[in-house]
C-alpha cells in the first residue's frame, strides 16, 4: 500500500458533505443561537508513519461565541440533541468522554459515518461543531467550489474563514445565495484574547 | 566647549573636586576589597567541593578588582592628581606627568596621599 | 570541568551561591552611587563650568564622564550580568537538583541501595544487607509488594531450593529495575548539576576575554590614546553582540536579555538593522527582534540563493556548449544546483507561510496570532524555529518538537499543520489567555527510521540548542513565567528526554508523543514537574522501544494521556492530531493552557 486508505472523496468533493453533514446538524438543535465563525483547515496525512503531501484531512469548525459556549444550552442539552439525533441517523458513537476542569466540564461526543466522515461536537472553553474529512487526496485550490456557511455566519465575512482557498475573494454568485438561518442570533467579530472580566457567568 | 584663550578658575573648588576624586577612589577600593575578599572566601569552599565554579569565582574576583574595579580607581587618582597640579597653580598644564604632582601638589591638602606612592605610579 | 560528586551537592550551601550574588549586585549599586558622585557633585558641581573654565577643564570633565560611563558599563556588563547573575542563577539550578537529589537518596536508602562508582556514571546497586535478605529469603516488605506475593506465606510455603530459586529471581529482578530507575535520576541530577556547574565556570572565565579598553590617564600619551578609545567606544556593542551571538561569552540567555535590555532603543535598532545574522538566531533576545531580525536574514538568503543557482546554471550552461567531459564537473553541479533549489523553495514556502501578501508578518487567522520567525537553515535536513503567537507576552508557551523526517520543506508543510492545529486547539481550550505554539526545528532531524532513528546522536546535537532554547522564552518572558510546555513527537521526545535529563529544559510540561524512548527509564530523571505520555494501540512504536524505557509503561511514571488510533488497517504513528484522536488532542490542549483535568 503506497497511500493511505482509499477515500470515498477528494478534496475538492468532501466539502460540500461536510457543509451538509453541519447543515443538518444544526436542525437537531433547538433555540439555535447561531455559530460565531467558520473555519477551513487541514491537517497533515501519514503513511507509514511520514506524512504525505498527497493526501489531507480537511477539518471544518463551526464555533460559537464565547458567551454561548458557557450555556447549558449549548454545553450539556445539544449534547444531548446531537447524540440522540445521530444516533437516529444510524450513526457510530466511537467516542464520548467528559473532563472536569475546575468549574467547568468540558466534553467531547464524535461519531463516524460510513462515507468516512466524523463530527465531533467538542465542548471546551469555545464550544465547536467539527466535521473532519480523514485523509483525502489533496485537489488543487482551483477545484474547490465555495459553499456558504451555515449557522447564521455571513458569507465571506471576516467570520468566515475560508479566504486562503479563495484568494481572489468569495464567489459572489454563490455567497448571496444563502443564509438558512437568517433568524439566528446576530454575533460579533472574533477579538482574540481580549478576555472578559469574569468568566463566572459564562462558564 | 570653552574658548581657545578662556581661563577662569576657583582654585578651591578644583581642590574640593580632587577631594571627591580621592574619596570615591578610596571608597570604591574599600568597598571592592571587602567584596573580593569575601567572594574568594566562599570561593574556596565551591573549591573545596570540587566545583568548576571555585577557581573561576576566585580568579573573575580578582581580575575584576585588579583590572576593573582597579581600572577605575586608578583614573580617579591620576584624574584626581592631574587636577591638583592644575589648581595648585592655576595654569593650563599642557606636559602633565605623575611626578607633577609628588613635586607640585600641596600634599598638606591631601594628607593621605603620600609622596612615595605617587612617585612610585609610572611615569606617563 | 566540575567533579562534584553527589555528596558534594547533597552538602552544598546554595546559599552561599546566592549570597555572593546578591552581593555583587547590592555592590554594583552602590558603585553607581560613587558614579554619581563623580557627575553631581564634582562634573556639575564643583568642577562646573562656573568654577573651571578652560580647554583642560572642558579635558578633565569630559574624561571623567568617560570613566564614570566606563565604570558603570562595568558594573553592568560583568558586576551584575556575569557575576551576580551567574551566581543567583546557579543557585536556582544546583538547589533544584539537590532537593532531588535528597528526595533520591532518602529513596536509595529506605530501600537498602547503595550509591558506587565514578561519579560521572554513579551506579545504584543493592546493598549487601538486602542481597543477604533475599537469599535468607527474607525480602523486605516493599520488595514483596513490588513483586506482588506475601511475604509471611510466600517464602516460608517454598518445598524445596529449587522452587525458592525460582522466586528469588523476579525479585531480584524487581530490586535491581528500581535500582536502575534510581540510577538513571541519579545520573540524570549529576549531568544537570554539572552542566549547571559548568556552564557558570566558562561564563564567569569568558567575562576576562577582550575587555573593552579603559579610559587613558593623563599623561604625555593622552592626547594619542583618546582618540582610539572614543572610536572603539563607538564598535563595543557591536563587537560585544558579534561575541554573544558567536558564543564567544558564554553567557546564559538570562544574562543575553539582560545585556540586550540595558541597551538604547538606538543601539538595538542599529543592531538589528547592521547585524541581522547575529541578533536573529540569539537566545534571549526578545522575540519581536528576533523576528525582524531573522526575516531579513531570510529575505538575504533567498536573494543569495538565486545568485549561487544563477551562476550554476551559466556554468552549466556553459558546459553543455564546450566543456561536457572537461574540465566542468557536470553531474557534480547538477546535484549542487538541485540542493540549492531545494533549499531555495524550502525557505519560500517558510517565507510565504509566515508573510501576507502585503509582505507584512502574517496573521494565523483562526487564532488571531502573528506568526514569528526565532530561527532557520538549511544545514543537514534543515531548520525551522516558527512561533505562532509571541512567546514572550503568552500566558501558555508549547513547543512542538518533531521526530524522524522532519525537514525544512515541512516546516511550512505538514510540522505546521500539526503546529496550527495545536494552536487552535490551545485557543478552543482557553480563549481567556494565550497560548504561542512553537514548532522548534531547531535541529537536524534523523532522515530515516533505520538506522539514524536508532541513533542518539541526532538528540545530542539538538541537547543543548533545546536548553538553550527554553531558558531564552524564559529570560525574554518577563515577571510572569508562562506554563510551558515541550510536546515531542516520535525522535523528538527522544531530544526532550535526552536534553532534559543530561542539560536540563526549563519546561513545566513534557508531552510525550508516540516515544521510541527518552534515553532514561523514570520520568523522575527529566527533571520537569509534570511529565505526560500517550501512545495509541496502533502504533508501531510500541511494539519495543530503543532508546530506553516505554515512557507509556506504568513504572516509568509519566502520567499516561488516552490516544484513540484510527483505522486498524493504518500505521498510526502520526495520527495524534487527526480525525481519530478527539480525547488525545483536548487532553493534550488541556495540559499546554494549565486547565488539565
Amino acid at each position: 500500500m503506497n497511500h493511505p486508505p482509499e477515500s470515498e472523496y477528494t478534496q475538492a468533493e468532501a466539502y460540500a458533505p461536510m457543509e451538509a453533514a453541519a447543515a443538518d446538524a444544526v436542525l437537531a438543535l433547538p433555540d439555535f443561537p447561531g455559530f460565531e465563525r467558520r473555519i477551513w483547515a487541514e491537517l497533515p496525512c501519514s503513511h507509514n508513519g511520514i506524512d504525505d503531501s498527497d493526501y489531507t484531512s480537511i477539518e471544518i469548525d463551526y464555533e460559537f461565541s464565547l458567551e454561548n459556549s458557557g450555556s447549558d444550552l449549548v454545553r450539556e442539552a445539544y449534547t444531548d440533541a446531537l447524540r440522540d439525533y445521530w444516533t437516529s441517523l444510524g450513526y457510530e458513537i466511537t467516542d464520548e468522554y467528559e473532563t472536569e476542569r475546575g468549574d467547568r466540564v468540558d466534553r467531547g461526543l464524535v461519531v463516524q459515518r460510513e462515507d468516512g466522515i466524523v463530527l465531533w461536537y467538542r465542548v471546551v472553553g469555545i464550544v465547536s461543531l467539527t466535521i473532519q474529512s480523514g485523509c483525502v487526496p489533496v485537489s488543487d485550490h482551483g477545484e474547490i467550489e465555495y459553499i456558504p456557511p451555515t449557522g447564521g455566519i455571513e458569507p465571506g465575512s471576516e467570520n468566515d474563514l475560508v479566504e486562503e482557498y479563495f484568494p481572489d475573494g468569495i464567489p459572489t454568485d454563490q455567497a448571496a445565495a444563502i443564509d438558512p438561518f437568517a433568524n439566528a442570533q446576530a454575533v460579533g467579530a472574533l477579538v482574540p484574547f481580549e478576555a472578559p472580566g469574569s468568566y463566572e457567568d459564562l462558564l | 566647549m570653552s574658548g581657545a584663550d578662556v581661563f577662569a578658575m576657583e582654585p578651591d573648588e578644583v581642590h574640593r573636586s580632587v577631594e571627591i576624586l580621592f574619596d570615591v577612589e578610596a571608597e570604591v577600593n574599600r568597598q571592592t576589597t571587602e567584596l573580593v575578599q569575601a567572594t574568594t572566601e566562599t570561593a574556596q569552599t565551591l573549591a573545596d567541593s570540587d566545583m568548576a565554579i571555585g577557581a573561576a569565582l576566585a580568579e573573575a574576583a580578582e581580575w575584576w578588582n585588579a583590572d576593573r574595579a582597579g581600572g577605575f580607581t586608578s583614573l580617579c587618582g591620576n584624574t584626581g592628581e592631574y587636577l591638583a597640579v592644575c589648581a595648585e597653580d592655576a595654569v593650563e598644564v599642557d606636559d602633565y606627568t605623575a611626578g607633577d604632582f609628588a613635586s607640585l601638589a600641596d600634599h598638606d591638602r591631601y594628607p593621605g596621599r603620600a609622596n612615595e606612592n605617587a612617585s612610585a605610579r609610572p611615569d606617563w | 570541568m566540575s567533579d562534584m560528586s553527589w555528596k558534594d551537592l547533597r552538602d552544598l550551601e546554595c546559599a552561599n551561591l546566592r549570597w555572593v550574588g546578591e552581593s555583587w549586585k547590592t555592590y554594583a549599586t552602590a558603585m553607581v552611587e560613587q558614579t554619581e558622585r563623580l557627575r553631581t557633585d564634582v562634573v556639575d558641581g564643583h568642577l562646573s563650568i562656573d568654577n573651571y573654565e578652560s580647554d583642560t577643564a572642558d579635558t578633565v570633565r569630559e574624561q571623567i564622564g568617560l570613566i564614570g560611563d566606563r565604570f558603570e558599563d562595568d558594573l553592568s556588563d560583568y558586576a551584575t550580568i556575569r557575576v551576580s547573575t551567574t551566581m543567583l542563577e546557579t543557585a536556582d539550578a544546583l538547589e533544584a537538583e539537590q532537593l532531588e537529589l535528597r528526595e533520591l537518596v532518602g529513596l536509595i536508602e529506605d530501600h537498602d541501595f547503595e550509591i558506587e562508582g565514578d561519579l560521572h556514571e554513579y551506579e545504584v546497586n543493592p546493598s549487601a544487607a538486602l542481597h543477604r535478605a533475599i537469599w535468607d529469603l527474607k525480602p523486605p516488605e516493599w520488595l514483596c509488594d513490588r513483586v506482588g506475593i506475601d511475604r509471611a506465606s510466600a517464602w516460608y510455603d517454598l518445598a524445596s531450593q529449587a522452587d525458592a530459586l525460582v522466586h528469588i529471581k523476579p525479585v531480584y529482578d524487581s530490586a535491581k529495575e528500581l535500582c536502575g530507575q534510581y540510577q538513571d535520576w541519579l545520573r540524570a541530577i549529576m549531568s544537570r548539576a554539572h552542566d549547571a556547574d559548568d556552564d557558570a565556570a566558562a561564563a564567569l572565565s569568558a567575562m576576562k576575554e577582550n575587555p573593552p579598553e579603559l579610559p587613558p590617564q593623563f599623561g604625555a600619551t593622552y592626547d594619542d590614546l583618546i582618540d582610539d578609545y572614543k572610536t572603539a567606544l563607538t564598535e563595543e556593542v557591536a563587537a560585544e553582540m558579534e561575541a554573544i551571538a558567536n558564543g564567544d561569552t558564554d553567557m546564559s540567555p538570562e544574562q543575553v536579555n539582560q545585556w540586550w535590555e540595558d541597551l538604547s532603543d538606538a543601539e538595538r535598532e542599529a543592531l538589528i538593522a547592521a547585524h541581522p545574522e547575529w541578533v536573529g538566531p540569539t537566545d534571549g533576545i526578545p522575540t519581536t527582534a528576533r523576528d525582524t531580525a531573522n526575516r531579513v536574514l531570510l529575505d538575504n538568503e533567498i536573494d543569495s540563493l538565486d545568485d549561487q543557482i544563477a551562476s550554476i546554471e551559466a556554468q552549466l550552461a556553459g558546459a553543455r556548449g564546450y566543456d561536457e567531459g572537461g574540465s566542468v564537473d557536470y553531474d557534480a553541479l547538477q546535484a549542487e544546483l538541485a540542493a540549492l533549489r531545494q533549499d531555495r523553495d524550502d525557505l519560500a514556502s517558510l517565507q510565504d507561510q509566515i508573510t501576507d501578501d502585503e509582505g507584512n508578518p502574517a496573521t494565523y487567522d483562526k487564532t488571531g496570532q502573528s506568526y514569528y520567525l526565532l530561527g532557520f537553515g538549511t544545514e543537514g535536513s534543515g531548520q525551522a524555529i516558527v512561533s505562532i503567537g509571541n512567546p514572550d507576552t503568552a500566558a501558555n508557551v508549547n513547543a512542538y518538537v518533531p521526530g524522524t523526517k522532519a525537514d525544512l520543506g515541512d516546516a511550512s508543510g505538514g510540522l505546521m499543520g500539526r503546529t496550527e492545529t495545536m494552536a487552535r486547539d490551545a485557543y478552543k481550550l482557553d480563549p481567556g489567555n494565550e497560548t504561542a505554539t512553537i514548532l522548534w526545528l531547531g535541529y537536524d532531524a534523523p532522515d530515516s527510521v533505520a538506522p539514524e532513528a536508532m541513533q542518539e546522536e541526532w538528540a545530542e546535537g539538538a541537547a543543548e540548542d533545546l536548553e538553550s532554547f527554553t531558558q531564552g522564552i524564559r529570560a525574554t518572558g518577563g515577571e510572569e513565567p508562562s506554563n510551558m510546555t515541550l510536546t515531542g513527537h516520535s525522535y523528538g521526545t527522544t531530544v526532550i528526554g535526552l536534553a532534559a535529563s543530561s542539560e536540563g529544559v526549563d519546561a513545566d510540561n513534557l508531552i510525550l508523543v508516540a516515544s521510541p524512548g527518552v534515553t532514561v527509564d523514570t520520568a523522575d530523571a527529566l527533571g520537569v514537574e509534570s511529565v505526560y505520555a500517550t501512545t495509541n494501540d496502533l502504533d508501531p512504536i510500541g511494539w519495543g522501544s530503543v532508546h530506553g524505557a516505554d515512557p507509556t509503561r506504568e513504572a516509568f511514571g509519566a502520567t499516561e494521556i488516552e490516544s484513540a488510533p484510527g483505522g486498524v488497517s493504518e500505521n498510526n504513528h502520526s495520527t495524534y492530531w487527526n480525525e481519530s484522536n478527539q480525547t488525545g488532542r483536548d487532553a493534550m490542549a488541556g495540559v499546554i493552557t494549565g486547565v488539565a483535568g
